[in-house]
């Protein structure tokens, strides 16, 4: 039996669950655990292949009802997303207030890209699209500041239009091709048609939307710096993986086809722009979460870039980028929280941390290593793999505006690590430190996050091994002139 | 565009020490950096030097408005007016890419 709708369904009937646990802090604590125990399994239950709900399957030559589709390369982006949903729920569980509600909302937010990767149906894909942008708002709620209802709310108001942008797309393509199955449509959308553009267009503003990519950056940054550290760990996860899954539906449906060549441009010009525009914002910042989540949207680009490439290569590097994107920076939202329990979260408040608490220091180092491409971290392989990728369609153009990324990146990961842990504070400040304590459950979900960086600079074919079937399926060979 | 600008500029916001100035230099010249190279690849997709002068164009006359990342920021602003200003740009131009441009990409 396959057991492949249990990664949906399971943590939504938990998300249920929880919610009625209301005010029972121990047996939320317990399940918690447990829950974040039974993520990582959920992945492994299901079988490869077309999985359709309520047994209709194909009917007179047409999908009928819900499809998902499963494959390796899925399989290992649903691994990450549960190892950092269960990471992001134990450090949760250091958190006394709210604490269910959390654990609800992050729930839901797994179960909804998790649908959003597996979907092979543009209906379901556009339902837990709208959940998700709901989940998050809701998470960022959580931190409880007047800062966080408005950028809820601007986050809300720009959804609005978004979505309602993206159904009228996925209305559409229905009109032109009369399925919303993703394997069906794809056989009518072989010629252009003004409705079939129109589709595309719209589907790309949901696109930018979900991901964070311009003109969605700034809203989507304010949800990640608003949030409380751990939680913009998996805020931003999910917006990552909203990305892969998202490319991985345009790419299945118009990659090859001649008529995509305008919107393959504009794909890529934003997958450069929020690199270049997430750097720079990042270089001015004096808030360190709102750094990190500028970051957040630059590595964005990098992912958007690789599988805007359409290449074999480009949707390998592209995803394998997201997989290590989503591992060290959640390590160093986790790193921003630890501090934030020290002083708050200004650079220019903040110094003298490397005495105080060394072994942080030394992860969130090695994590601000990995985001810069220094070898041997995770970070390294996937940007020298995009950087391949990009030298093989004839862009070295591209290529060399991701080395210039990678050094603005570094230089203001260099500056944050100096502002906060190296720069000379004075003895009352040390004293302010030492009275406070370090949230141990956070450490040690960034042990495991930098241990993943390092395993993964050294032997990133764990990773990339499961993805180029897929990506040999879904991508094109060409180069440009 | 000097230092002591760039300086004079941070502190206003009481953030002029060195390494922010350093790192908002880096900033200023990644987006000079991205008006080349992004004029070149351009000019190389459209196959038309003309689109590649256009993006130098915008380059000189960024030069000629330096500093520029001070006027970055404020268009990066979290004001829902700007947000939705760059919202209908953004439709604009993505309409304008995949209904009126054909050319030979792959």
């Amino acid at each position: 039996m396959n057991y492949l709708p249990m990664i949906i369904i399971f943590p939504l009937i938990m998300a249920i669950i929880m919610n009625l646990l209301h005010g029972k802090e121990n047996i939320v604590k317990y399940l918690t655990f447990l829950i974040a125990i039974i993520l990582i399994i959920l992945p492994f239950i299901g079988q490869y292949g077309y999985y359709y709900f309520g047994g209709f399957g194909v009917i007179d030559g047409w999908v009928s009802g819900i499809a998902y589709y499963y494959n390796p390369l899925k399989q290992v982006v649903l691994v990450v997303l549960a190892i950092i949903a269960s990471l992001v729920l134990i450090t949760g569980m250091g958190e006394k207030l709210k604490n269910n509600m959390f654990v609800t909302l992050s729930l839901m937010g797994f179960a909804s890209v998790a649908a959003m990767v597996l979907a092979d149906d543009l209906f379901n894909f556009y339902v837990f699209f709208e959940i998700i942008s709901i989940v998050q708002v809701g998470l960022l709620f959580l931190s409880g500041t007047e800062e966080a209802y408005k950028s809820g709310l601007r986050y809300m108001i720009m959804g609005n239009i978004a979505a309602s942008l993206m159904l009228l797309g996925i209305a559409f393509l229905l009109a032109s091709t009369g399925t919303l199955n993703i394997t069906d449509m794809k056989n009518y959308i072989l010629s252009d048609n003004p409705m079939i553009f129109g589709g595309l267009l719209l589907l790309v503003v949901g696109l930018a939307y979900g991901s964070g990519l311009p003109p969605f950056h700034n809203v989507k940054v304010d949800l990640y710096a608003r949030s409380k550290g751990f939680i913009s760990a998996i805020l931003q996860t999910y917006s990552k993986f909203i990305l892969v899954g998202f490319m991985l539906i345009i790419l299945k449906l118009f990659n090859g086809l001649s008529y995509f060549s305008g919107t393959h441009a504009v794909l890529l010009a934003l997958g450069v722009l929020a690199m270049v525009f997430g750097v720079v914002m990042a270089l001015l910042q004096s808030d360190y979460k709102k750094l990190l989540s500028y970051h957040a949207i630059s590595q964005a680009g990098y992912v958007a870039t690789g599988l805007a490439l359409g290449t074999p290569l480009g949707i390998v590097a592209g995803i394998f980028h997201a997989i290590n994107h989503v591992i060290y920076k959640s390590a160093l939202f986790l790193g921003a929280y630890i501090v934030s329990h020290k002083k708050g979260s200004d650079l220019h408040k903040l110094g003298g941390l490397l005495p105080i608490m060394p072994s942080v220091a030394f992860m969130v180092l090695c994590a601000k290593l990995a985001i810069s491409g220094v070898p041997p971290f995770n970070g390294f392989q996937s940007k020298w793999m995009l950087a391949q990728a990009a030298m093989q369609v004839n862009m070295p153009e591209i290529a060399i505006i991701m080395i210039i990324v990678s050094i603005g990146t570094f230089v203001s990961m260099m500056k944050a690590f100096y502002l906060i842990y190296l720069k000379p504070v004075d003895e009352e400040t040390i004293k302010e430190y030492q009275s406070r304590g370090v949230p141990k459950l956070a450490v040690f979900s960034l042990f495991i996050l930098t241990s993943l960086c390092i395993i993964l600079g050294i032997y990133p074919e764990i990773v990339t091994k499961y993805l180029f079937s897929y990506a040999n399926e879904l991508g094109v060979s060409y180069c440009l002139k | 565009m000097d230092y002591d600008k760039f300086q004079k500029e941070l502190n206003k916001d009481s953030h002029g020490d060195g390494i922010t100035v350093g790192a908002v230099f880096a900033g200023e010249y990644t987006l000079y950096l991205l008006f080349i190279f992004g004029s070149i690849i351009i000019g190389r997709i459209y196959g038309k030097t003309l689109m590649t002068l256009f993006g130098l164009a915008t380059l000189a006359f960024s030069l000629s408005v330096s500093p520029l990342i001070f006027k970055f920021k404020k268009e990066n602003s979290n004001a829902i007016n700007y947000q939705l200003f760059w919202l209908s740009i953004f439709l604009g131009a993505i309409a304008f890419c995949i209904y009126m441009t054909n050319f030979e990409f792959m």
